[in-house]
């Protein structure tokens, strides 16, 4: 039987999924299908970074779950992966943080 | 110089295909797949005595529906 991949990732991914599922989505409807230019209502930078940070946060949360889904790794290798998507995570999350402000 | 013209043409090329109909429109449509899936899973979690089948066609015809709803206004 294989071990379970952690309690905490599972509640990480439910409650990013949860708060994507309606948030992206009207994001997704304001900014590509009203016609509306710039912020969407009550939308601001900080409401898309906050929107960014937890994408990516929701992105490497599942990949590092479907990895560790393929057979059971090392512990070593769980922790590395981990470390090393967490340090991707970050990367892309402030590479994404600064590109916000110059594309609205 | 030339590596500027290059770079330059490449960008735009690029921002033109990520603007582009089709890529939202696939963009969209691989969020609401994932989404609706995503649902799906979070329902059979919570009520594992549900009928999985039902509840996978359900969300198979909610997709269809809003891609076609998409589609047609593209």
């Amino acid at each position: 039987m294989r071990k379970p991949i952690g309690k905490y990732t599972w509640l990480i991914l439910r409650i990013t999924a949860i708060t994507l599922i309606f948030f992206l989505g009207l994001h997704i409807l304001v900014q590509h299908f009203s016609g509306a230019v710039g912020f969407g209502p009550g939308e601001t930078r900080f409401t898309l970074a906050i929107l960014l940070v937890i994408a990516i946060l929701h992105g490497f949360t599942g990949t590092r779950r479907i990895i560790l889904d393929f057979k059971n790794y090392s512990k070593s290798f769980e922790v590395i992966l981990t470390i090393t998507l967490l340090i991707l995570g970050i990367i892309f999350a402030v590479i994404g943080l600064f590109i916000l402000p110059s594309l609205i | 110089m030339s590596t500027h013209i290059v770079g330059e043409y490449l960008s735009s090329l690029l921002e033109g295909f990520l603007n582009s109909d089709f890529v939202v429109t696939l963009i969209v449509l691989s969020f609401l797949f994932h989404a609706l899936n995503g649902i799906r899973i979070l329902i059979l979690d919570t009520f594992p005595f549900g009928d999985e089948e039902k509840l996978s066609i359900t969300a198979l015809v909610v997709f269809l529906i809003i891609s076609v709803f998409f589609l047609v206004r593209l």
